[in-house]
């Protein structure tokens, strides 16, 4: 309770340092209308996603419960990787998997596998063999915006966002006009822990844009000791390397756009599934090499038809020591076409149709192929109360059968106030290694009922207040036998959360505060694997409260400050075979400082230092997989630098 | 200033006139700093005492049988009208009422100068000047004189959008090349006090003159503003009101037709720039 009454001490004094901040006059009647018209305007436009109906519409107004992380929150917030940014989303919170790796929970829900699609330019980066997402290969100085669904996306998205979307978007050569380059040293307790580097050409003539981005990182999970359950143990500096080298080429005329995307992670380890690895770590490679064509067009003035044609090749979980050798091959191609009709400002429609084949080599035989072919439609009206969306996707697929996945959404914006209602259906499809463990694994389903309050007390004030109801059914679920190393795939129990959250945003004169609570309940759970204890509310690895304190404060002209802070209330996760014990809250403080124009015009300088009091965070696993909890970084300093031209 | 200050407050606190059937409304962003300048201008105008509100402070009910709204500011411009009342709104600098919706009357008051008087003014500032560039971010000045013949006045124009305020210096570097001068619209998303720094510390550096359209701007260091000053701005929605209270159809856009030429005299000799009498003549302002 102590640590809960300091963090709460701690977030209190930033609001009212924040408030203190904003205090600060502007210096003329100009200055104040230039501002006022642009925050204005800004209101106006707002930011709008594509996220949840693939048409630009306003969060407000979004049939889906939005989060955008822009450009701007990415460089002051000083973030090292995506992990960083995704868990100041208080919806999501990092769990520990095996061989090193770490997944997603969303609203207290384990969806390490097939559950959270991530996409960056169009490119889908969950594996094909178990559905894993490499959440540290992202470079997030490339990156321009996230868009993140905090709930089902299948409408939209199909099998693979079951529970959320994951949308990053890497700089446009508009947004980067010229070259940028940028480098970053990162020192933990008692090792390095990344150095990283790249390079950015942006420009447009014309109708013609033409882009590349190229990015080198060496980094580490960790310096920290991992113990297994039995007491074996190793230091994790120079075992738990995450290595990434991207390449991202995007050139376009018109409406037409080229993308070639070549992105080789890395990683080292040796937790392994359980026992800790001798003599020494294992090396893993997960290599993705993407090509994708896509051309937008106007048929007629209300008619824009998208089109898609993608090849993929990667080569998941690659290993060639003789720890876990593994050696799988895919080849995905994807096809599409989308129509986008807006008769009014007040109505659209959306609809079209996506093949995807995913063809899989084994050195050997024992290749498989799975194709699915899916069909989607979705429409808006505006009604004087309210909008009201309906859609649906269906997915049929060579294995998995037939699934359908609708949404209702009922949004509405009246002055001040917005209200958002919306129903799902999404599902998980079993990826390629879980057909190939259990031929008759079926599809998880998930439905869910969602609720979000907004209300803009003022031009610098927004609360929000959201609540959820998610069921999963046939969950999916993983088994391994520490004894004969057989591992497989199962439909379980039912399972799923409820809770709510809070929200507010606080923005005046250049400073921010971004504060966010989620609690959730695991009632309704029924899979013993994922339980505390019978009945118990919580679910292994994931606190049932978490806040987040985001904030920028302006320090002068160019100098800008970005403390934040994140709570996690208790966890339970396995301590030893058989036995569940609760890890104590944490309390994670992070400090940014950016220096923009430094010395020389578009010289920016950072400097950052993470996990501030040491608390020590590790990632426990979601479920029975005996796996003892993975360590996280230690208190980090990192220095960074960038410089456009 | 004080004077100015006075007469506003003056203005705003005498009390408002009984609101009749027909009357008109204002509706203020803010009342303060050039809103309340243009307003007061505005009331001068008007023949009655116009109520006013002022929706930072307050909540928006129009009075029955209001016939025509004046707003003032984008902020005021946005709330919801009944479609059937005219509105006539100024001070909204990027920002245009879908008048498709609407069945009465919808004018805008433009803080732009028309493009043949603005590049005609800038031509007898620089009169060597042959390419200019204007920097622009909210669509609605996207096409901004770029469409306009080079042939009329013997000045090629180019249109640079700005996406994100970091991307200035190098974005300025890369495309300035051989232009002679730039222009800022009004553009409430391109001007800030940042951006108009680093507008500023480029022109000054390279000598290539900076333009703008307010007489505020021209203070922090361009060679010198022509646009409508605040003021005008008011007295030309208070006439355009008059016309439609005589039944007088509008365009939905109008120009004020007296621009106001500001000079910055330290700013112009940094760029290399040297006026003749007769220009410095026409001068509303010199700023030394």
């Amino acid at each position: 309770m102590g640590i809960m009454k300091r963090s709460l001490s701690i977030i209190l004094l930033f609001i009212c340092a924040v408030a203190s901040f904003a205090q600060t006059p502007a210096s003329s009647d100009e200055d104040r209308f230039f501002r006022l018209e642009r925050e204005s305007l800004e209101e106006l436009l707002n930011i709008k996603t594509s996220v949840a109906s693939r048409i630009p519409v306003e969060l407000r107004r979004t049939p889906g419960l939005v989060s955008v992380i822009t450009q701007q929150d990415i460089r002051y917030s000083g973030a090292r990787n995506l992990v960083d940014l995704l868990r100041q989303v208080p919806a999501f919170e990092f769990v520990s998997d095996v061989q090193g790796t770490i997944g997603l929970g969303v609203r207290g829900s384990s969806a390490i596998e097939g559950k959270v699609r991530v996409i960056l330019d169009g490119v889908t980066y969950n594996e094909v063999m178990y559905g894993t997402v490499q959440w540290d290969r992202f470079p997030v100085d490339q990156i321009e915006r996230i868009e993140i669904i905090r709930g089902p996306g299948s409408v939209i998205y199909g099998g693979l966002g079951e529970m959320a979307i994951v949308n990053i978007i890497t700089k446009s050569p508009g947004a980067v006009a010229g070259s940028r380059v940028y480098s970053g040293y990162g020192q933990m307790a008692e090792a390095r822990g990344r150095v990283y580097g790249g390079y950015q050409f942006g420009r447009v003539s014309g109708d013609t844009s033409f882009s590349a981005l190229a990015h080198v990182s060496a980094a580490q999970r960790s310096d920290r000791k991992f113990t297994d359950f039995s007491g074996s143990s190793y230091r994790m500096n120079g075992n738990s390397e995450l290595g990434s080298k991207n390449l991202n080429v995007f050139l376009g005329y018109k409406g037409l756009g080229l993308r070639f995307i070549a992105d080789d992670f890395r990683l080292s380890e040796r937790d392994h599934f359980d026992a800790v690895l001798y003599p020494g770590a294992a090396k893993i490679s997960y290599p993705v090499y993407s090509f994708e064509v896509k051309d937008s067009f106007r048929a007629a003035e209300k008619l824009r038809l998208e089109s898609k044609l993608a090849f993929q090749y990667s080569r998941p979980w690659h290993e060639t020591d003789r720890y876990f050798p593994y050696d799988k091959t895919v080849r995905k191609y994807t096809g599409g076409l989308t129509a986008f009709y807006e008769p009014g400002p007040a109505a659209g429609l959306m609809g079209g149709a996506e093949f995807v084949q995913d063809k899989i080599a084994a050195p050997g035989g024992g290749g498989a192929r799975y194709d699915n072919l899916a069909l989607f439609a979705q429409a808006s009206m505006g009604l004087p109360a309210f909008t009201f969306t309906a859609g649906s996707r269906l997915d049929s697929n060579s294995n998995n059968g037939t699934e359908l996945s609708p949404r209702l959404a009922l949004t509405s914006q009246v002055n001040d106030f917005n209200f958002k209602a919306i129903y799902s259906g999404g599902f998980r499809a079993p990826t390629a290694e879980n057909i190939a463990l259990n031929s008759k694994i079926a599809p998880e389903r998930t439905t869910a009922a969602e609720f979000e309050a907004g209300y803009k007390a003022s031009d610098t004030l927004f609360f929000t207040a959201s609540a959820f109801d998610i069921t999963i059914r046939r969950t999916i679920l993983y088994f391994y036998n520490p004894v004969t190393y057989d591992e497989t795939y199962v439909n379980s129990s039912r399972t799923g959360t409820r809770g709510g959250g809070l929200g507010l945003k606080y923005s005046k004169g250049g400073n921010y505060a971004d504060l966010g609570y989620i609690i959730y309940s695991a009632a309704k759970n029924r899979v013993t694997h994922t339980q505390a204890a019978p009945g118990s509310s919580a679910v292994l690895g994931l606190p049932r409260h978490k806040a987040v304190l985001n904030s920028r404060y302006k320090l002068a002209e160019k100098i800008t400050a970005s403390p934040s802070l994140i709570y996690l209330s208790k966890r339970y996760g396995y301590s030893a075979p058989g036995a569940i014990k609760a890890y104590p809250e944490i309390l994670q403080a992070n400090f940014y400082l950016h220096m923009q124009d430094c010395f020389t015009r578009g010289l920016g300088l950072g400097f950052g230092v993470y996990d501030i009091f040491g608390s020590n965070h590790d990632f426990i696993q979601s479920y029975k997989g005996g796996h003892a909890p993975l360590p996280n970084a230690s208190r980090e300093i990192l220095l960074k630098a960038d410089y456009a031209f | 200033m004080l004077f100015k200050s006075l007469v506003c407050c003056a203005v705003l606190f005498a009390p408002a006139g009984p609101l009749a059937a027909g009357d008109t409304v204002a509706v203020l962003s803010s009342a303060s700093g050039v809103y309340l300048e243009a307003f007061s201008k505005f009331q001068a105008g008007s023949v009655d005492k116009i109520p006013y509100f002022d929706i930072s402070r307050e909540k928006l009910l129009l009075p029955p049988g209001t016939r025509t709204v004046v707003a003032f500011g984008s902020k005021a411009a946005r709330q919801t009208y009944p479609p059937a009342i005219n509105l006539v709104y100024l001070l909204a600098p990027g920002y245009f009422v879908d008048w498709d919706k609407r069945s009465g009357a919808t004018v805008k008051v433009s803080m732009l100068t028309p493009a043949e008087r603005l590049l005609t003014g800038l031509k007898e500032l620089q009169p060597k000047l042959k390419k200019l560039i204007v920097f622009w971010r909210s669509s609605a000045y996207a096409d901004l004189l770029g469409d306009y013949p080079s042939a009329l006045t013997g000045v090629e124009v180019r249109t640079v959008q700005v996406k994100r305020a970091d991307q200035l210096p190098g974005l300025l570097r890369s495309v300035i090349g051989s232009a002679d001068a730039f222009w800022l619209p009004p553009d409430p998303l391109l001007i800030s006090q940042e951006s108009i720094k680093i507008f500023r510390d480029f022109s000054l550096s390279n000598a290539i003159p900076m333009y703008v359209s307010t007489k505020g701007l021209a203070q922090k260091g361009a060679c010198a503003a022509i646009g409508v000053s605040f003021a005008e701005m008011g007295a030309e929605a208070s006439a355009a009101v008059k016309k439609l209270s005589k039944g007088i159809s509008l365009p939905r856009v109008i120009y004020p037709a007296n621009s106001q030429l500001t000079i910055n005299v330290s700013a112009a000799k940094r760029c290399r720039l040297s006026f003749s009498s007769e220009v410095t003549a026409k001068a509303a302002s010199l700023l030394p």
